[in-house]
């Protein structure tokens, strides 16, 4: 059993197995869907989603631009 | 209320070119509530009217953020829209009547507008610009204020800024969902970076709905950070406020240049 650690996901608590990074997270959340990522005040550019890794109570913000108005 | 009157055309297109002259009795009387402010003197009140901005968009977005634009005394305002005022659009596009029901946006906004600031000046474009009149347009104005209804038209925006290295402001919002944003492409990051240049589902508010007081909220933020561009103290990083309908609040995040943009990847690279 690995560790599992709280972060929030728009707003909304998950626990995840500590070491997760942000493509894995996306993957379970949101697999075969175009988001952006933002992790507590950054938006992060996909190419370094790989090697970031979740800490406990990181804020995520998974969002796909709309266009409407 | 007071009980100045005005005279229809009493101060216009002069006052507003002309930099040397000083504020006259109305104009003060006018901005008198900013002009009370700390850090609003006279000389940032003229310095605003020197200013050119291009609102791409006069729906639920280019209303409110238009008229807070043309309030603060923006001396010259482009309004762009190529459509027409539908009986959908007035709970949230503020600037329409009932009469104006059938006008073209660009042009009903422009009179309205005109009516709330007699002391600025105040052109429509009723049509939908082409990317060469686009680009001629954003190359005239200080300040862009994207607020189109379609990704196609942000994205072109998006390059055709990154191109002429220019800071732009932008919104978005579909159902609950809403967004806004400056890019400032010295400091890196633009639209693409996000990931979304494949076109989404179009469609819109059409498809989606859109709930009105956060167009509404988005386009007096654009207002705002329009004016802090004018000011000494206004952000130098790319950033994108995302709003999250449970709790009504913002999230400001800074946008991070992705290495790999197709738009400003290469120029960031350089
Ligand atoms: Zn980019």
């Amino acid at each position: 059993m690995s560790e599992m650690i709280p972060i929030f996901v728009n707003g909304e608590p998950h626990q995840i197995a500590a070491s997760t990074d942000l493509q894995q997270l996306k993957q379970k959340i949101a697999p075969g869907q175009q988001v952006a990522i933002a992790i507590n005040t950054e938006i992060m550019p996909r190419r370094l989603w790989a090697g970031r890794t979740l800490q406990p109570q990181d804020q995520v913000l998974m969002f796909n631009l709309v266009a409407g108005g | 209320m007071t009980h100045l009157t005005f005279e229809p055309r009493f101060a216009t297109a002069n006052n507003a070119e002309d930099s040397q002259s000083p504020l006259c009795d109305q104009q003060f009387l006018y901005y008198s509530r900013h002009l009370l402010l700390p850090d609003w003197p006279e000389q940032h009140q003229l310095q605003l009217r020197q200013k050119k901005v291009l609102i791409v968009g006069m729906g639920g977005l280019g209303c409110p953020a238009a008229t807070y634009v043309a309030g603060a005394g923006v001396g010259c305002l482009l309004l762009a829209d190529g459509d027409n005022v539908e009986l959908s659009n007035l709970p949230r596009q503020t600037l329409f009547r009932q009469q104006d029901l059938g006008q073209n946006k660009a042009q009903a906004a422009a009179a309205a507008l005109q009516q709330l600031n007699p002391f600025i000046r105040i052109e429509a474009i009723p049509t939908m610009l082409d990317e060469a009149q686009l680009s001629r347009h954003i190359a005239a104005v200080d300040l862009i204020i994207d607020c189109s209804d379609n990704m196609p038209t942000k994205l072109i925006i998006n390059r055709l800024c990154q191109q002429q290295q220019r800071s732009w402001l932008g919104a978005s919002a579909s159902g609950y969902q809403g967004y806004s944003w400056l890019i400032n492409p010295a400091a890196g990051g633009c639209l693409c970076c996000l990931g979304h240049q494949q076109p989404l589902p179009p469609g819109g508010c059409l498809q989606q709905g859109i709930y009105a007081p956060l167009v509404g909220l988005l386009g007096l933020q654009l207002a705002s950070m329009a004016l802090q561009q004018f000011s000494t103290n206004a952000p130098r990083y790319s950033f994108v406020q995302i709003y999250q309908h449970q709790w009504q609040q913002f999230n400001r995040c800074q946008l991070l240049a992705d290495p790999d943009c197709v738009i400003c990847g290469a120029t960031t690279n350089v």
